[in-house]
């Protein structure tokens, strides 16, 4: 196998501090070849991946090494033979794909535009993409091309970015988390896709992720990077199977696999409510009845019923757009329900929480999605944490926040902080004890790990399970990955089109789902462990 | 502390949070040369009209010369039309404008930002009403409607300070819904509902203090043009009262002269254009500021 990537010895700096943030990278791609690069944020995995294209952002240089893409020297190449070779040669799949398309140009335009950007126009041209279309299962007919990105799902929002990528048949292409804000069965479709144009055409693909099972999934070979260095590198299976470095063992651990429950560094008992056969079950502390919700006049909840033990985490699975966010948000009153009732230890919920009462809001708390709005910009973490204490009447001494910030095992000097001075994940641990801080009796989690490193999402997950150990918090987890849900739920509800498919015991709906959605859900959920 | 900085602090509802994380939005701001320059020519223009009263040489209203007696030692920037030192009536008439112009801003910020808070957050009808009304107001020219106020209710300082204030309310309060359509959005602020917190404390503490800087840009800008309105209408005699004296009214007063006694008009011109120019360096190095990072 030729090598068509061969990068030796790159270093990369930042121009300003001279701060190395890639060091001493060597590695290769073969035609047809795929190389996971795994590791953390800011681990240098982007900044490797751009170097192919000879770009980097403003502010870092390639201090030392060589690149050569398909024998050129992308290093000394002039900026002229880049541009030629952008596209043609090397090629580009982002993450976002809603931020990669022009929102006023349609994607025909869009697609043939990376076209004539490289002199090809005409008949050629048009068949050429409508080629693609096929290879991409989309429509290849001129309605569908003369759509605008705001008209189409996020997954074909990818596959047309995947589409120009392929569309110049490059022998190179690096892809940038191409899957991360995507579902499951849209990612499992995309990377399918990925796989297949990789194989037909025979083109090296980079692949950069911080996803393990998806690696596991799409790769041949794999690169763990830390801090700039590689750690390791080899065939998927062999480093999954046998990791040799400390870190990438590290990685594996953290990260959650649908296959098996994962400990995340501490024995769980088996939960006490939701499976103990003995005593009568306890009565549920929060029941929803026949649940509908609108948005406008289009019906998004569909007669939903759920019942949650005390203690119990149930975990609220579906795709985006099965109403699972719906679902959470009118539960904690948010959101406007038609039809049905929300039944806190038997007494039914008003639809507002305006309208409940102070003790009901209080039991009930919510731990939003994005710690990066979820916390305000101008009020200090101190602040942010006595917020719902003084919202409700009483005064917030510094012990108690102290003790809150204990709990989140934050420390103490994070009081006076800003959120702009934290971490991602350290900001959702203040909004976990910024909900806590009212004593709830339940707690619902809006996939509040999906915008987390996977240490960070095992830490917060860790946090969670303690919670609902020490303090016997009720706990709705909604999620669209289940590889979290076999490590966290007692329960599993799996969520489609507002309805609500199939619930029981996490172990025997991700074994043996009776639903054939949540058949289909398990089997195309990626796992690092080779197929049973 | 500049006067834009208290502006706003004298218009926010009840204590304004300093942001306390990074260099604030006037430190940054005074970093760039445009904005260090305005400062300082607006700390000149107000520490002037300050101390002008007590280190004015005459009083305003005494006729110590001939009319447009030209500069000499008395009067060192000569007299007016009926004789009054130029340079007195500089000194003393500087604070006038000042509290005039401060007063319409600070009045048409705190009402503007209230009702564009409100529309803003609760959206829908309230929104559409108050929006729908403040339109009326941005339909007629900023002159006419002063000039209407003033000649239909009473040509003086009081009224024209409030119709100053009240022509600049649609445009501050659009300002203020634009940005808190945005941060209504945010997580936060559903935060704030999901637990009850009342509606007037979530404007105040979870909305407002992330509504401050575009609002502070655009006191800067409305009190530049305060300046230039209440002059304005001030010259054409529905302001100001002869012989209070004002530097709009002064130019008016002595425009007869101006072939052979320049420094009665041309005094109180270069000291609106410093006011105004200081103030516009500033606001326009804290819009640049602003929108640098955020």
């Amino acid at each position: 196998m030729t090598a068509v990537v061969d990068v030796q010895g790159l270093c990369v700096r930042l121009s300003a501090t001279g701060e190395e943030v890639v060091s001493d990278v060597t590695f290769s791609i073969g035609r047809g070849e795929i190389l996971g690069v795994v590791g953390e944020s800011g681990s240098g995995k982007t900044s490797i991946g751009m170097t192919l294209l000879g770009y980097l952002r403003k502010g870092a240089e390639v201090s030392a090494g060589e690149i050569r893409v398909d024998g050129t020297d992308m290093r000394r190449a002039p900026e002229a033979e880049l541009r030629r070779m952008r596209g043609a040669v090397v090629s580009y799949i982002p993450q976002d794909p809603a931020a990669a398309l022009s929102p006023r140009l349609t994607i025909g335009t869009q697609l043939a535009e990376t076209l004539s950007a490289h002199g090809r126009k005409g008949r050629d041209a048009a068949a050429r993409i409508a080629a693609m279309m096929r290879a991409l299962d989309l429509p290849d007919d001129r309605a569908f091309l003369r759509k605008y990105p705001h008209q189409l799902s996020g997954g074909q929002k990818q596959r047309i970015c995947i589409g120009m990528a392929f569309l110049l048949n490059p022998a190179v292409v690096m892809l940038d988390e191409p899957t991360t804000g995507l579902d499951v069965l849209t990612q499992d479709s995309v990377l399918r896709t990925v796989r297949r144009l990789c194989a037909d055409h025979q083109v090296a693909a980079l692949y950069v992720t911080h996803d393990l099972p998806v690696v596991a999934g799409v790769a041949h070979r794999v690169m763990v990077m830390k801090s700039g260095h590689i750690v390791e590198q080899g065939p998927v299976a062999e480093v999954f199977a046998r990791p040799q470095h400390a870190y990438t063992r590290e990685l594996i651990a953290a990260a959650p696999d649908i296959s098996c429950r994962h400990h995340f560094g501490r024995a769980v008992p088996a939960p006490a409510t939701a499976t103990s056969p003995a005593g009568p079950p306890a009565a549920p502390v929060l029941r929803v009845v026949g649940l509908d919700a609108h948005y406008d006049r289009r019906q998004v909840l569909h007669g939903v019923a759920l019942d949650l033990a005390p203690g119990e985490c149930l975990a609220l699975v579906g795709q985006s757009g099965s109403g699972k966010s719906t679902l959470s948000r009118t539960i904690i009153g948010l959101h406007n329900a038609s039809a049905g009732a929300i039944v806190l230890d038997g007494e039914t919920l008003a639809n507002l929480a305006r309208d409940r009462t102070p003790a009901q809001r209080k039991r009930l708390q919510y731990v939003f999605q994005s710690p990066f709005t979820a916390l305000n910009p101008r009020r200090s973490v101190a602040e942010a944490i006595a917020a719902p204490i003084r919202t409700f009447g009483e005064t917030p001494d510094r012990t108690r926040i102290a003790e809150l910030l204990d709990m989140v095992s934050l420390s103490q000097r994070v009081a006076s902080l800003y959120p702009s001075d934290l971490s991602g994940g350290e900001r959702q641990r203040v909004a976990i004890a910024r909900a806590m801080a009212t004593d709830p009796d339940v707690l619902l989690c809006d996939e509040i790990t999906s915008a987390l490193d996977v240490s960070v999402q095992a830490a917060i997950v860790r946090l969670l399970k303690s919670l609902q150990e020490e303090r016997q918090v009720s706990m709705i987890f909604v999620t669209h990955n289940l590889a979290l849900v076999r490590s966290l739920a007692d329960r599993v509800a799996v969520m489609q089109g507002g309805r609500i498919v199939e619930t029981g015991p996490t172990d025997r709906v991700l074994d043996n789902p009776e639903a054939d959605y949540t058949r289909l859900l398990v089997e195309i959920t990626p796992s690092m462990q080779p197929a049973a | 502390m500049s006067m834009i900085e208290e502006q706003l602090l004298a218009t926010g509802p009840a204590d304004l949070p300093v942001p306390a994380q990074r260099p604030g939005l006037l430190r940054r701001a005074l970093r760039q040369t445009r904005g260090r320059i305005g400062l300082g020519v607006l700390l000149a223009v107000v520490a002037l009209s300050v101390a002008g009263p007590w280190i004015a040489p005459h009083s305003p209203y005494d006729f110590v010369a001939m009319p447009f007696q030209p500069p000499d030692a008395v009067t060192w920037l000569g007299a007016d039309n009926m004789g009054r030192d130029v340079l007195s009536r500089i000194l003393n008439g500087g604070w006038i404008l000042m509290t005039m112009a401060l007063s319409a801003t600070a009045l048409a910020m705190l009402a503007g930002t209230v009702l564009g808070l409100v529309a803003g957050y609760a959206g829908g009808r309230t929104d559409a009403v108050i929006m729908r009304l403040l339109d009326v107001v941005l339909a007629v020219p900023e002159r006419v409607l002063v000039l209407m106020f003033v000649s239909v209710i009473g040509a003086n300082q009081v009224i024209l300070t409030l119709a100053t204030g009240l022509v600049f309310i649609p445009s501050i309060a659009r300002t203020a819904r634009a940005a808190t359509m945005d941060i209504v959005r945010n997580e936060y602020v559903e935060y704030a509902e999901a637990i009850g917190m009342s509606r007037w404390q979530l404007l105040r503490d979870e909305i407002l203090p992330n509504v401050t800087t575009p609002l502070m840009v655009e006191a800067g800008f409305r009190l530049t043009w305060s300046i230039g309105l209440i002059t304005g209408i001030s010259f054409i005699g529905f302001g100001t009262q002869p012989p209070t004296p004002e530097w709009g009214l002064m130019i008016n007063e002595s425009r007869d002269g101006l072939l052979f006694q320049p420094w009665a008009v041309v005094a109180p011109i270069l000291c609106i254009a410093a006011f105004v120019i200081g103030v516009n360096l500033l606001a326009d190095a804290i819009a640049r500021a602003a929108g640098r990072t955020e």
